[in-house]
């Protein structure tokens, strides 16, 4: 009874930490978005490092998306079109592709790209600031690090997820077309190609991706900054603090993805 | 005589953690064009007298004045407006490690005045040319001698013309000449910006270049060490 009592204890105790983090993280994107809302209070500094922010994030990622891209349309479109047509199903071909591509995949793996360059960049560099004294010194100067540090990379990294899973998407299939015109045995022409896309991408996919898009890039910005603020000054804060900035974004994406996944089958 | 800029009045400070108080019935007072300096060991309590001034923590009794503000009856936006009239150079300089120099000192300038780049430029260079930092390298902090970081960082801390500057432990990390060539710069900045300073540090040689108002402070906590 008692090693119950002390497992539930211990199990109450983690979730309980866990809503409060979650509390946290939201609370520090609620705030994030209402500054972002407001562009004319930002001062251009700060606009300056959000620029920086979107062209580390994004333009600088540019060729791992694109990469990432060609390699999903050789493997996804390529085969669904090869797999499909042996099955006798060519008509799941179109919708196969919007769910996987727009849906799942495409969202899922820039997600993963981003917190793989830029979470931890911003987790480590944030909790070196912290360690040094630079984020206490411009608190002190009355620069609020919130609005210098914080709020710009969550922007900036919002924007750079958004473009990057457009371009993902696009390059997919534009390259998947390409492919398949050379590999597939009986591939569809340009205008079939797009029609059977049309045809099956609903306002409802739209929705879906840009939930899997703008919330992604909030949540690996804004964990990637609490983890690197609140570092602790040991000698471990800095790796601890940057593996938490791809660990927990990694957890929440797809908790976030597979809950958004789950209303929008239900709904 | 004019109103001090910062009054403490018997300020005391105790930490549950240690059974002696961080600080005991300090009191100082600053005025306008004068520097002072607390002056005492590691753990005597100088950075805690700091921490009261910028309202980073709140004294257990007595009082503290900062500009004729109370720093614990100030909300965030209050204490933000503090510190922008309160110059502060902390230990390590707190310069930021991926911008330039003299993008280091024109940052307070960029997000508070909203300057546009040139006119930043021309004000850091006329303050850089007070301070004997003529051809500022383009360079990270980390890559700048230690004598220069410190330069970098005055700079920034004056950059606003404050009116009181609270400077923590200025010389640490400087050895031999350049930590003359520092307390002469100090001097130097405070005769002729005439800004009020309050320097607290452990080094009661060379502060005697800067002032000769110290107000000594006792050694109190002792720092403990476990090997992990």
């Amino acid at each position: 009874m008692t090693r119950f009592l002390t497992v539930a204890d211990g199990l109450g105790a983690w979730l309980c930490a866990l809503v409060v983090y979650a509390l946290d993280i939201a609370t520090l994107i609620g705030h994030g978005l209402f500054a972002l809302a407001m562009p004319w209070r930002m001062t251009p500094v700060a606009r300056t490092v959000l620029v920086k922010q979107v062209l580390f994030t994004g333009v600088e990622a540019l060729a791992y998306v694109l990469l990432a891209a060609v390699l999903t349309a050789l493997v996804l479109v390529v085969q669904a079109q090869v797999q499909v047509a042996g099955l006798g199903q060519t008509d799941l071909f179109g919708r196969l592709l919007v769910v996987v591509v727009i849906q799942e995949g495409g969202p899922l793996l820039v997600a993963l790209l981003v917190i793989a360059r830029s979470g931890t960049a911003i987790a480590t560099e944030l909790a070196t600031m912290q360690i040094g004294g630079e984020i206490r010194a411009l608190d002190l100067s009355g620069i609020d690090p919130f609005h210098y540090l914080v709020v710009p990379r969550l922007g900036g990294v919002a924007i750079a997820v958004a473009c990057l899973v457009v371009l993902f998407v696009t390059v997919t299939f534009g390259a998947g077309f390409l492919l398949s015109r050379v590999m597939a045995p009986s591939p569809p022409d340009l205008a079939q190609f797009v029609g059977i896309l049309a045809h099956n991408l609903h306002p409802d996919d739209l929705l879906v991706l840009l939930a899997k898009t703008v919330v992604p890039g909030l949540l690996i910005a804004a964990i990637a900054c609490h983890e690197g603020c609140a570092t602790t000054p040991t000698i471990t804060g800095v790796p601890r603090a940057t593996t938490r900035g791809v660990v927990r974004p990694i957890a929440a994406v797809l908790l976030w993805n597979a809950g958004v996944t789950t209303v929008a089958f239900l709904t | 005589m004019s109103a001090p800029l910062l009054w403490f009045d018997a300020v005391c400070v105790h930490d549950p953690d240690y059974a002696e108080p961080l600080l005991e019935f300090l009191r100082l007072q600053i005025r306008a064009g004068e520097a002072v300096a607390l002056v005492g060991p590691s753990g005597s309590g100088k950075s805690t007298a700091l921490a009261l001034a910028l309202g980073e923590s709140e004294p257990t009794a007595g009082a503290v004045q900062v500009l004729a503000w109370d720093p614990r009856a100030l909300d965030r936006a209050g204490l933000r407006e503090l510190r922008l009239r309160v110059g502060h150079l902390p230990q390590q300089g707190g310069l930021l490690s991926n911008l330039t120099l003299a993008d280091n000192i024109a940052l307070p300038l960029l997000f508070h005045r909203r300057l546009e780049e040139g006119a930043a430029r021309h004000e850091v260079r006329a303050l850089c040319r007070l301070l004997d930092l003529h051809e500022l390298p383009a360079v990270m902090p980390a890559l700048a001698p230690p004598l220069l970081r410190q330069a970098v960082a005055l700079a920034r801390a004056l950059i606003l013309q404050p009116t009181l500057l609270l400077i923590d432990e200025p010389d640490a990390g400087l050895g031999g000449d350049a930590q003359e060539d520092w307390w002469r710069l100090l001097w130097r900045v405070q005769q002729e910006l005439g800004v009020a300073m309050l320097v607290a540090t452990a080094d009661r040689e060379h502060v005697q270049i800067l002032t000769g108002t110290v107000v000594p402070l006792q050694k109190r906590r002792t720092a403990t060490f476990r090997l992990l």
